[in-house]
């Protein structure tokens, strides 16, 4: 059965995030009507940034952080590369143990927290920093994606038996490279004994408009951007597919891992379920 | 003579200081009693071996008991778990681990007069291990599960956080000479009850291993694991018996 490998420190699956920086990244999400102040790549890089945590944290045990998951960032903008500052500058996939003891910076913000009671509490957390918010230049999507396979194609070769690496795209935009229907397609034709690569595509936008979470084989999207993302976008596993409805999506069997006008709340829930392991050990 | 004998493994993959199920079985000399808890430390959590152990030792010991009042004993472990893992300044990502607490499915038995005569048992439990009560090959008693299906996906578990509430199930019964009392994570009691759905003969599988002791229980589980049969999880089996042959270990 596909996609169940057990992921292990002799055994690790990977993330990439492939983020597009653009300049319309600046724009607040789903317009200026929204209320909201923050610009996409704001609210993009707190939204990663706050997963990159929770991946550290699902990571960490007593006697350290243990290597389950090799993680990167690809932005593209002017230009496509690694995005993780600081120590880690220039690093394209690192082990989740060396992204929890390198962060850029370690800001400390307030967050509410069970109290065990049914209330909750408030409490100050330290919230690591590994990558600020970039929006300027074009689309380069076929690059991105053909950037993301030199990469990966690496990492499959090293790992030929574990689960395989889901990548995470994140846009608001069209490609001002050319289609990417083939570069993409390429990117999905690695894979390992559990599977081929996942990629999933998530659309944010700077219009007030309505979302359209993982549709299945007839998604009937009009728009021909849609349906091309809807296009490149992976199958979602049985198991992902049964976490999204246990948080009201429908993701009947045939759903994509695809969102167009993700809201903000969508992406952390898709982003949340996707790195969720079913099978660490 | 009750025997008490203890049959534990790590994960396949895992060292031995990383096997986060924990067991204490204690007999009370003057009474004949036995008290035994079992716990599984939840691998989400940190520091979560620390906290079963210390949840299985104190219900061991008799320091409380979930019929009774155990919340003042269970804030006094929660005090002294936090104690023990800050006692060196932490990176941020096991602060945060610490901050959401730790996690340790539970289960207790306490036979009261031993196997040697007629007894009462009582059992509590919080989570997916299960209690197996046997006469000759009879099964008497599942507790707090009796059927795969049953056994849930996301189990409750006891909070090392202060002031955390915990709803115990409880059960109990009678027990006679010559009974059997198994005790399991939720590893191995997913494999037991799925068995004795399909007409298997699980637990006396499971009384002979105790006999046969860790070496074969080893590469019994090792087998089971290859065979897809049994989740590659940390796997505990406690077994209280009248039996004479466990004798390669004794609580």
């Amino acid at each position: 059965m596909p996609y169940s490998a057990e992921i292990s420190r002799a055994n690790p699956s990977c993330f990439l995030f492939l983020i597009d920086q653009s300049g319309s990244m600046a724009d607040p999400w789903g317009g200026a009507q929204s209320g909201v102040h923050e610009s996409k790549a704001q609210e993009v890089a707190t939204i990663v940034n706050n997963l990159l945590r929770n991946i550290v944290l699902k990571c960490s045990k007593d006697e350290g952080v243990r290597n389950y998951f090799d993680v990167g960032v690809i932005g593209y903008c002017d230009q496509v590369g690694p995005a993780l500052g600081g120590p880690l500058t220039g690093r394209q996939l690192v082990a989740v143990a060396d992204l929890a003891d390198a962060p850029l910076r370690i800001e400390t913000r307030r967050r509410k927290l069970p109290d065990g009671a049914g209330g909750t509490l408030e409490q100050e957390v330290k919230f690591p920093v590994w990558f600020d918010p970039v929006a300027h230049g074009g689309t380069p999507m076929c690059q991105a994606f053909a950037q993301a396979r030199q990469v990966l194609a690496a990492w499959v070769q090293a790992h030929p038996f574990s689960h395989p690496p889901i990548v995470f795209h994140i846009t608001d935009g069209e490609s001002t490279d050319g289609d990417p229907t083939l570069a993409a397609e390429s990117l999905r034709q690695l894979e390992t004994t559990d599977g081929s690569l996942m990629l999933f595509n998530i659309h944010i936008s700077s219009h007030a408009s309505r979302e359209i979470s993982f549709p299945g084989s007839d998604p009937g999207l009009e728009d021909p951007y849609a349906h091309m993302l809807y296009g490149i976008s992976s199958d979602l596993p049985d198991a992902m597919r049964s976490h999204l409805q246990l948080e009201g999506y429908a993701a009947a069997p045939g759903a994509r891992g695809f969102i167009f006008n993700a809201e903000p709340a969508a992406l952390i829930s898709f982003l949340d379920i996707g790195t969720r392991p079913s099978n660490l050990r | 003579m009750p025997t008490c004998c203890a049959l534990f493994l790590p994960k396949a993959g895992s060292s031995a200081q990383e096997y986060e199920d924990a067991w204490a079985c204690e007999e009370d000399a003057d009474t004949g009693g036995w008290r035994l808890g079992l716990a599984d430390g939840a691998t989400e959590s940190s520091f979560a071996g620390l906290w079963a152990t210390m949840l299985v030792r104190s219900y061991a010991q008799g320091r409380w008991h979930p019929d009774a009042e155990c919340q003042e004993e269970l804030d006094s472990l929660r005090r002294r778990w936090q104690r023990i893992v800050t006692r060196r300044p932490l990176p941020w990502y096991a602060e945060a681990k610490v901050q959401a607490g730790a996690y340790a499915t539970f289960l207790g038995l306490a036979v009261d007069g031993g196997l040697g005569g007629a007894g009462r048992w009582r059992a509590v439990a919080l989570g997916d291990s299960c209690l197996f009560q046997l006469r000759g090959r009879k099964l008497l008693a599942a507790f707090p599960f009796a059927a795969e299906a049953d056994l849930p996906w996301r189990p409750a578990a006891v909070s090392s956080r202060p002031g955390s509430d915990v709803a115990f199930a409880t059960a109990q019964g009678d027990c006679r000479p010559g009974d059997s009392f198994l005790l399991m994570s939720d590893a191995l009691a997913h494999w037991c009850l799925g068995r004795a759905e399909r007409r298997g003969r699980p637990f006396g599988s499971l009384l002979h291993l105790a006999e046969a002791g860790p070496k074969r229980f080893a590469r019994w589980v090792a087998a089971r694991r290859r065979a897809g049969e049994l989740r590659n999880d940390d796997v505990t089996l406690l077994v209280l018996s009248s039996r004479e042959a466990a004798s390669w270990r004794r609580s």
